[in-house]
């Protein structure tokens, strides 16, 4: 089975512009120990696909990090492996509003497509969250005609394009079209290739079984973070499913301490926390402290925060490394939750 | 390409562990869980690792097989280097044929090949069973610096209890004056910890005339530590003032996990810069649900608890459901717990499930001893 892997890690930063400051879309924290980036890159490992490039632009610093050698994910390869493919310095020059940069980025990398020795190119991004099975995918694109198999959520296709932005082509077939692209100057992937090679008869379709996720604001991915914590069956589904198992970063964090006053329900934690206080209806990322006498209901809490005694929060995002004070109270809406951002201390 | 080591270490990790049975049925003592995610040999292998010294022969002839896979390539403790890194040491077939291990000198011996490669100038010796957190660079300084050829590592215990260790007397610089292993009256309070640096060339020597010694049982703290002695070698102790315990009893087993709890515990998992290192695998963050009660445990990854769980250490992928009660207890990984059951002063190994409204163990307030549950057994 020749797959090669190819991973958009920023195409979609502007949906998420206050978590995407200082990280690109694929690094954005989730589920309390992931990155956005561990969802597509799962699935394809799972899928056996063992060659993998991660295309960034800008901010990518901490997707680095957490990606490091691959050996996490298995991606630690002489042959093969993962790759983050770094800037391409002639992309984003071109200002004008009628390119799309899947398009641009798609272009400023062919010749690294052009190099690409499998079959067929998987191609994921980092704005939706679910386990689907791409193995499926890669089988049904095998057994039929068509060289591009767009994966969907549902019967058929939407006319708007790849709206789940997974989808699988011919190596070669790809190549030509790029090469197409780049000759007469195409802008707009939707436009100018899907659309083009639809009406060709050239595009089929692949249902999914599972649900995805979206998270196009950050309202969106707070409510997501709250069916974590739920019984909807998202946890069960995103980060419990034993046959989609979801690799990510490996660090050293102790398991999590209690205290003889902690009260915990309804709350997914990760390893090398210190919980002394309450936690309530919450996803808590690795080595937070939360101090005797706390309250925090309803919140998102990124690596590393820290809330001393008798601190509150409500219907609060705090973004990594923020610092919450004696006493200091944070409350947001449920619709509308209270952002702080990375580094913050509070007192 | 080869570059001298300053210092080698061999882990002594081959016992049999029956103290520990039923853990230790079907796999080596340092391969025994221990403080929710980690096992027992994590704790000498991140002190190694922590001290500089990246080439580590471990010393293994009991049901290896948990511990070969567990230590892999050493990847997880920054051991996976070109030269030197950790290596499993099994006994093995030799031109003049092979032998099992006969005892730790005799184990160390076996493998005088592996330390020659790397030519070190020092040997440090280990045991795989010991809960501490040590860095033996300064141990080494103080070797060289007082010119020794053995530095034994010594902690303080009560007299009563020094009977059940190798005894050391010392002088007023440390320099050893007698060693005597489990003696029935003990002179001193200074205990060893089985750990032992020496200069390679005076080991290798004391080595081979033990080797040769029909009459030895080729044991470091009862045959060879005394002949060094006897030759008037400069033994020097390193006095050691940490937490550190021998976890070869259930019972110490099931305290030294109970000294992880607690604010501050005996022993804190979270202190230092990197904690401490160890192989773990995918698993979600725990999952407290709606009647979860959780008070002074630790609990690890991939958990899902709907129960209570009261001063006790939980492994990774642990299931404690609906109104069922854990207590002063220690939970390997997958262990899961059926609904209104009771887990009381308690050590449940890997895999076993307590079924439905069933009691395991009792208060220990109330007087009731350890209950050990075996591997994939089922309380039914």
């Amino acid at each position: 089975m020749s797959v090669s892997g190819i991973i958009f890690s920023n195409l979609h930063d502007g949906e998420l512009p206050m978590l995407t400051v200082k990280r690109t879309m694929g690094a954005v924290p989730f589920g309390g120990r992931y990155r956005l980036i561990d969802f597509p890159l799962s699935a394809m490992v799972n899928a056996g696909i063992s060659n993998i490039a991660v295309i960034a632009h800008h901010n990518y610093q901490s997707l680095m990090e957490h990606i490091g050698s691959g050996k996490d994910w298995d991606l630690a390869r002489h042959a093969g492996g993962i790759r983050i493919v770094p800037p391409y310095s002639a992309a984003y020059q071109v200002r004008e509003e009628s390119y799309d940069s899947r398009m641009e980025t798609l272009l400023s990398i062919r010749g690294m497509i052009d190099r690409i020795k499998e079959e067929h190119i998987l191609f994921a991004d980092c704005d939706v969250v679910g386990t689907p099975e791409l193995k499926g995918l890669i089988e049904a694109h095998r057994r039929g005609e068509a060289p591009i198999t767009v994966g969907t959520e549902h019967d058929g296709y939407a006319d708007e394009g790849p709206s789940l932005h997974i989808f699988i082509v011919d190596s070669a077939y790809f190549k030509e079209i790029l090469f197409e692209a780049e000759q007469k100057a195409y802008r707009s992937f939707t436009e100018d290739i899907v659309r083009r090679q639809m009406r060709r008869g050239m595009v089929a379709t692949y249902r999914f079984e599972n649900r995805f996720y979206r998270m196009r604001s950050l309202a969106e991915y707070y409510r997501l973070h709250m069916l974590l914590t739920g019984k909807g069956g998202a946890r069960e589904e995103l980060l419990q499913k034993s046959n989609c198992p979801i690799y990510t970063r490996i660090l050293n964090a102790p398991p999590v301490k209690y205290g003889s006053e902690a009260r915990v329900k309804n709350a997914l934690i990760a390893d090398g926390c210190m919980v002394e206080g309450e936690v309530i209806n919450s996803v808590i990322f690795r080595g937070v402290h939360i101090g005797k006498g706390c309250s925090v209901r309803n919140a998102v809490l990124m690596e590393n925060c820290i809330l001393a005694g008798n601190a509150t929060v409500d219907s609060v995002v705090l973004d990594k490394g923020v610092s919450l004070g004696s006493g200091v109270a944070l409350h947001g809406h449920e619709s509308m939750p209270l952002f702080v951002e990375e580094g913050r201390k509070i007192v | 390409m080869r570059k001298q080591k300053e210092c080698v270490a061999m882990l002594l990790a081959g016992g049999q562990g029956s103290r520990l049975q039923p853990l230790t049925e079907r796999l080596a003592k340092p391969a025994v869980p221990f403080g929710g995610r980690y096992r027992i040999v994590d704790f000498t292998l991140s002190n190694c690792t922590e001290s500089g010294i990246d080439t580590v022969g471990v010393l293994t002839q009991y049901q290896p097989l948990v511990l070969n896979e567990y230590i892999g390539n050493g990847q997880p403790w920054d051991l996976d280097v070109n030269h030197g890194g950790v290596h499993i040491l099994p006994p093995y077939q030799a031109k003049k044929g092979g032998a099992w291990y006969k005892g730790t000198a005799n184990a160390v011996w076996q493998n005088r090949m592996f330390i020659e490669r790397y030519e070190p100038r020092y040997v440090l010796v280990l045991s795989g069973d010991h809960i501490y957190r040590m860095n033996y660079r300064r141990m080494l300084q103080l070797h060289r610096e007082r010119e020794a050829d053995c530095t034994i590592a010594v902690i303080e215990v009560p007299i009563r209890e020094a009977s059940r260790f190798g005894v050391l007397s010392v002088d007023d610089g440390d320099r050893v004056t007698q060693f005597a292993e489990k003696p029935a009256v003990p002179k001193s309070n200074l205990a060893s910890m089985g750990i032992y640096i020496f200069n390679t060339e005076y080991l290798l020597r004391h080595l081979l005339s033990d080797d040769r010694n029909k009459d030895s049982q080729h044991d470091f703290g009862k045959n060879v530590i005394p002949a060094m002695l006897g030759e008037g070698g400069r033994l020097f102790a390193y006095r050691f003032g940490g937490y550190w315990r021998d976890v070869g009893t259930l019972e110490s087993l099931w305290q030294a996990n109970m000294d992880l709890l607690g604010f501050p515990p005996e022993f804190d998992l979270f202190s230092g810069e990197s904690g401490i290192w160890s192989r773990s695998e995918a698993a979600a963050p725990q999952f407290l649900g709606e009647s979860a009660r959780i008070a002074d445990s630790l609990l690890s990854e991939g958990c899902h608890i709907n129960g209570s769980v009261e001063h006790s250490v939980i492994s990774p992928g642990v299931t404690v459901e609906e109104g069922a009660v854990v207590k002063d207890s220690v939970l390997m990984s997958g262990v899961h717990i059926g609904a209104g059951a009771r887990v009381e002063y308690a050590i449940l190994d890997e895999g076993v499930t307590v079924k439905e409204h069933e009691n395991v163990g009792g208060s220990r307030l109330a007087g009731a001893s350890l209950t050990v549950m075996g591997r994939e057994s089922e309380v039914l």
